[in-house]
């Protein structure tokens, strides 16, 4: 079992999120396949203006000093950094306390040790050093950072050499691992396997557009609105025949659906399958005719059509 | 002395490929200079087989550009590899279906066809002269031994270098190491890897195959691209300037990008 901790509620305290939306933002990550949900002083505190938090085991709060912890009880575990145990490489640490202990630095009170760090580990011998990590006797939690863009790829790889703690945040906000990415990658690796279709990412997306104010790019890994529109020819083709073709996985496993567009790159395929979609009769349209069109009409606009200019054109043609 | 790696810059080809993006042939001619300018090492400035307009596009791209390899990409079929002559570029690039998907379900053939065609057309275009390289699509999904059984005859043919791409984007590094590692070792081509961005580790996985011995690399500005995109040109050259030379430098890939980016947004 790998245990994801999600640290999104504990990175949007530089954004104005209200509290109602902070509160969907995470009744919709308690439905994912995580173990902890980790948020700070300030999400919590706007978290429970509004209501009790959703039910869930592993919450957990990040605090800045120990007397926090007393203040905020409750919590699975307390995340504290940890500047005094020094940095490994350019990783550093944080503890994760346990709840309602006299606090010390003993086996008593501590729960895990995060190690925050990485990024550039992907051009150096990785494997050598997560396998020198997971050989100790201290059950590790790394969160590797992404200034390599490379973050997703060394949590999976941590995952891999047999790691069963990572954290990562949704989009990968805080320079972070995205955990959308995580999730589908140990699902296609057959190293955890998600038991049901994740419906709740796009309107997560939504709520985090709103809260962020950013737009997230429509070709965006796993949450991208765009990521499963098909135009090239070759690829319509393919998608038609069997959508395994040209698709990592299905589209509806993250709550998207796959669209055939038409445009400059379009073949037969592509407008048979828009007619089809759009449940216009093919019998009386020249395909060939309409590719042309559609080809022109693309070019001379610079982007792709959209249904309503298909059916005009098709009109005209 | 560091190790040199190869950026293939595709923004032209598999980047134009982004679903609803439409490149205007001025528009291509400008990306292509400015990839020139940055040095690139190779263009892939896009399909013959798409049409007149874009084959002008390229012949224009071809004459204008000083630094960079013009390359052409091509179907498994002699008329494409035709309209390519056409464009006379420096290189014509094959692509070859490889996975049992794509072989049987896509092209609706088997792997003797499939052989035998590869063969045909690497022969076309050597005899009249061209340089040739090969895409292994889909071979992240492709049997490793029919793979090797291609490169190894590939070899014979005298093509400059195999593509192996990630055609739907499931690799890891760990996998694309080990793959990479096989195809080299087995076949003794030069590799160039295609990575796809589907589970936000194109750039890692690049990284990997550099590290495994693949010397070129595919990118594309701002990773546009077939669904979640490409390499990004940019961040794999941050990324890799570490470790490799690499003719582009990062500030001038950032320049590039800007500029490219203006375009892309319009």
């Amino acid at each position: 079992m790998i245990c994801i901790t999600d640290n999104t509620l504990a990175c949007l305290d530089a954004y104005e999120a209200t509290p109602k939306e902070l509160h969907e933002l995470l009744k919709l990550l308690v439905t994912l396949p995580i173990r902890s949900i980790e948020m700070s002083i300030l999400a919590y505190e706007k978290l429970i203006s509004f209501a009790p938090l959703p039910s869930f085991e592993n919450y957990l709060l990040k605090i800045n000093n120990l007397c926090q912890l007393k203040k905020y009880q409750g919590f699975a575990g307390y995340m504290f950094p940890a500047a005094s145990f020094g940095n490994v490489g350019n990783a550093s640490y944080e503890i994760n306390f346990k709840n309602d202990q006299d606090i010390g630095y003993n086996e008593e009170c501590i729960q895990g040790l995060r190690m925050i760090g990485f990024a550039d580990r992907i051009c150096s011998d990785v494997a050598s050093e997560f396998k020198h990590l997971l050989a100790t006797k201290v059950k590790f939690e790394i969160c590797p950072q992404n200034d390599f863009f490379c973050a997703t790829a060394l949590a999976v790889e941590w995952c891999r050499l047999g790691g069963k703690k990572l954290v990562a945040s949704f989009t990968g906000i805080g320079n972070q691992a995205s955990l959308e990415e995580v999730l589908l990658a140990l699902h296609l690796e057959k190293q955890q396997l998600l038991t049901e279709n994740i419906c709740s990412f796009e309107r997560m997306k939504q709520v985090f557009e709103k809260i962020t104010g950013k737009k997230i790019a429509k070709n965006k890994a796993i949450i991208g609105e765009e990521i499963f529109c098909v135009e090239a020819g070759i690829h319509v083709d393919g998608i038609v025949k069997n959508p395994e073709i040209y698709e990592p996985y299905p589209p509806e496993l993250v709550g998207n659906k796959r669209r055939v567009i038409v445009g400059k790159h379009s073949g037969k395929s592509a407008i048979l399958a828009k007619l089809s979609e759009l449940q216009i009769d093919k019998e009386n349209v020249d395909i060939e005719k309409v590719l042309q069109a559609v080809k022109q009409k693309s070019v001379e606009k610079q982007q792709s059509l959209t249904d309503e200019e298909f059916i005009e054109l098709i009109k005209v043609v | 002395m560091r190790e040199q790696r190869y950026i293939v810059d595709t923004t032209l080809r598999d980047g134009e490929q982004s679903p609803g993006l439409a490149f205007r042939q001025q528009d291509k001619l400008t990306i292509a200079t400015l990839l020139d300018e940055a040095k690139v090492y190779q263009i892939e400035a896009g399909i013959p087989a798409m049409g007149n307009l874009e084959k002008e596009a390229i012949c224009k791209i071809k004459d204008s550009c000083k630094h960079s390899l013009i390359s052409t990409w091509n179907r498994i079929n002699k008329a494409d590899i035709e309209h390519s002559f056409d464009c006379q570029p420096d290189l014509i690039h094959i692509s070859v279906p490889v996975s049992v998907a794509q072989i049987y379900e896509k092209l609706r053939k088997d792997k003797v066809w499939l052989k035998e065609n590869m063969i045909a057309c690497v022969e076309f275009a050597r005899e009249k002269g061209y340089q040739v390289s090969v895409g292994f699509e889909d071979a992240s999904r492709a049997e490793l031994e029919f793979m090797l059984e291609l490169g190894t005859v590939l070899k014979r043919y005298e093509v400059c270098y195999l593509r192996f791409a990630d055609t739907v984007g499931i690799l890891t590094p760990a996998s694309t190491q080990q793959k990479i590692k096989a195809m080299i070792e087995y076949t003794g081509l030069d590799i160039e890897f295609h990575a796809h961005n589907d589970l936000g580790m194109a750039v890692a996985n690049s990284i990997s195959a550099a590290k495994a011995g693949a010397k070129f690399i595919d990118t594309t500005i701002a990773g546009i691209g077939e669904r979640t995109g490409n390499c990004d040109f940019t961040q794999f050259i941050y990324t890799a300037s570490t470790l490799y030379d690499i003719s582009s430098d990062f500030a001038v890939a950032q320049a590039v990008t800007k500029q490219v980016e203006k375009i892309v947004r319009k």
